[in-house]
């Protein structure tokens, strides 16, 4: 490299620069996505008609105003928060549990979440029970995970995804027996559609019920972001320049777990988005987490947007998202690992 | 001479354990001054850095920081005057070098906040000193050990603190890496900073000049300038195997050889 016209500082302004525009882009993306996914579906509508529809004052046609209204625009605010979400809480997780290799599914926090909603419904509890019992479930889920490292005296990072298979096989089980002793009529398709994970009874009051939650915790992560950086150099380190550790990290995850109860509370588990989307993130902003939460939420907005308006549009009957979250999400995990090992040896 | 670290009557022992890490240690350290410290495996060392960094807390005895007792002291409040260069490791994200630099500012970032254009400034004045900018932009998983051993120390200067401590900075290092870092540390200590370092090597303690200490298998420790401390009678004890401290005339200082190998 030459030195002479090689300025280290302008490229690390022009880094963040680049950083910053690139997030405006994907928030531009994810508008026009979702502008179109308004505008797609057994009921077409134009573009001018659904923006006329949401802030014009309704149309003529009344069944456009209702498709809109009533069935499209909860569905995707559900799917672009709830992506958005995952993503933040997977980004949030990685960092201060410092592992690449996790994510809310990982540490068993979707599947404890899902055990609570389970267990809110099968003893018909009223509705904001459910996102209550779906919290506690993940936090308890979370807690059990990170408490078997610390048994073991094995804090590495494999000890910690191992002991989030256990925790997720134990939840699963639990699952398991929920649903065997549920009343197959009334409780057993609500609880396995908490399990399979859908958009499609999204309605604006459930979305507005979970919103403040996914607000607050996200606005809370946004805020610790470059705190979260220097607590993925390591516990120590972390003390040693001076970080209350036990404060960052507590409201990391407590924050992080509200946000992935409140997408299952909303849509059900939903997998893959935690764990891939930072991944992804990382390499288009870079590793700080100052510049990857931003990025992490739009792109698991327009990811979960993208899935939710293909499962709706593709074939005649609706596709659980799980499964097209899965089919995209695991060849694309197998390709990062890939990437990574060419890379980074 | 401002004294920066006041030690006195200092032991500690491990929870559970009825050893003695370290019994009645007491040092001084001014500013400016570098302390080495020489001790076996396993001797309390690092403990007595962890113990000076605030992270452990002695069994017994005092830490004065600047005059004010170290257990009194907020975490925060001692990040502010005391950086501390654990051994090198690589962490899991590929920060860039200037991101790694630019969180050795975090005692002076609030709880909610970032840092801002001055943290930055600061870290482009630190990376400049050491000649280490061309790095900036590099990820910090991806350079060399010695370079990586360069970016902890330019972290450890943007802290802006009073007193640096170093766990063995040399190891893992090739021969003229360790050289190089040395140098550093003369030429911080030059600057006005305190340099603690531990090491296993009692040739560079002589080479550093300045202040000694050494740990013995008991947990004591002798304190002391480097010619009192760093005797030939006393390191044959405490590492127990034959070794000679030898004047070196080209070089015209002392200098710290195996002796004979047993066969």
């Amino acid at each position: 490299m030459q030195a002479s016209d090689f300025n280290p500082r302008m490229e690390e302004r022009a880094g963040r620069r680049k950083a910053a525009r690139l997030n405006l882009l994907l928030l531009a993306v994810l508008c026009a996505l979702a502008l179109l996914a308004l505008c797609v579906g057994k009921y077409p509508v134009s573009p001018w008609e659904a923006l006329g529809i949401l802030f014009g004052g309704g149309a003529e046609d009344a069944m456009a105003n209702s498709v809109v209204w009533g069935l499209r625009l909860p569905r995707i605010l559900g799917a672009v928060f709830c992506g958005a979400a995952l993503a933040l809480s997977g980004a949030a997780y990685q960092g201060v549990f410092k592992n690449p290799l996790v994510s809310p599914d990982f540490l068993g926090v979707s599947q404890g979440a899902c055990v609570g909603a389970a267990l809110a419904i099968l003893l018909a509890l009223p509705a904001g029970m459910t996102q209550l019992f779906a919290f506690l479930g993940g936090i308890l889920a979370v807690g059990l995970t990170l408490v078997i490292p610390s048994l073991i005296r094995n804090q590495s990072n494999l000890m910690l995804v191992l002991s989030g298979i256990i925790v997720g096989g134990l939840m699963g089980s639990l699952m398991g027996f929920i649903k065997y002793i549920a009343d197959p009529e009334t409780q057993l398709a609500a609880i396995t559609y908490w399990q399979m994970g859908s958009f499609s009874y999204v309605d604006l009051e459930g979305f507005f019920s979970v919103l403040p939650a996914m607000v607050l915790s996200g606005a809370c992560l946004f805020g610790l972001s470059w705190w979260i950086d220097v607590m993925s150099l390591g516990e120590r380190e972390a003390q040693t320049l001076g970080t209350n550790v036990v404060l960052v990290r507590t409201l990391t995850v407590v924050c992080a777990t509200f946000l992935t109860a409140s997408s299952v509370c909303l849509a059900g588990t939903i997998g893959w988005v935690g764990l891939v989307i930072p991944h992804f993130g990382r390499m288009m902003v870079g590793t700080s987490n100052i510049r990857l939460l931003p990025a992490a939420c739009l792109l698991g907005g327009i990811f979960l947007l993208v899935v939710d308006t293909a499962a709706r549009t593709i074939g005649t009957t609706e596709l659980p998202i799980s499964i097209l979250t899965g089919m995209v999400g695991a060849p694309f995990y197998a390709w990062l690992l890939y990437r990574r090992r060419m890379t980074v040896q | 001479m401002d004294v920066i670290y006041e030690v006195r009557n200092l032991s500690y022992s491990y929870p559970g354990s009825q050893r003695q890490v370290l019994s009645g240690a007491n040092l001084t350290l001014g500013r400016g001054e570098v302390l080495s410290i020489l001790g076996p495996n396993g001797a309390g060392k690092s403990t007595l850095l962890n113990c000076m960094a605030g992270l452990l807390h002695p069994t017994a005895g005092d830490i004065e920081l600047c005059g004010k007792s170290i257990h009194a002291m907020k975490q925060r409040e001692i990040a502010r005057q005391v950086a501390y260069v654990q051994q090198n490791h690589v962490p899991s994200f590929s920060y860039s070098v200037f991101e790694f630099v630019l969180m050795g500012r975090a005692p002076k970032v609030g709880f909610f906040g970032r840092p801002g254009n001055r943290d930055r400034e600061a870290v482009w004045r630190v990376l400049s000193e050491l000649g280490i900018e061309h790095l900036a932009n590099q990820p910090y998983t991806e350079i060399s050990g010695g370079e990586r051993q360069q970016c902890t120390i330019a972290r450890a200067m943007a802290q802006e603190p009073q007193a640096i401590l170093f766990d063995e900075p040399t190891a893992y290092l090739d021969f003229g890496n360790q050289a190089r870092i040395l140098e550093a540390i003369r030429r911080m200590a030059g600057e006005g900073y305190s340099v603690v370092m531990t090491t296993h090597n009692p040739d560079h303690v002589i080479l550093l000049g300045g202040r000694a200490a050494i740990v013995d298998r008991k947990g004591g420790l002798v304190c002391g300038s480097v010619e009192e401390v760093v005797t030939q009678d006393r390191l044959r004890e405490v590492y127990e195997t034959d070794l000679r401290i030898v004047r070196v005339e080209e070089l015209h200082r002392r200098a710290c050889l195996h002796g004979e190998l047993r066969p």
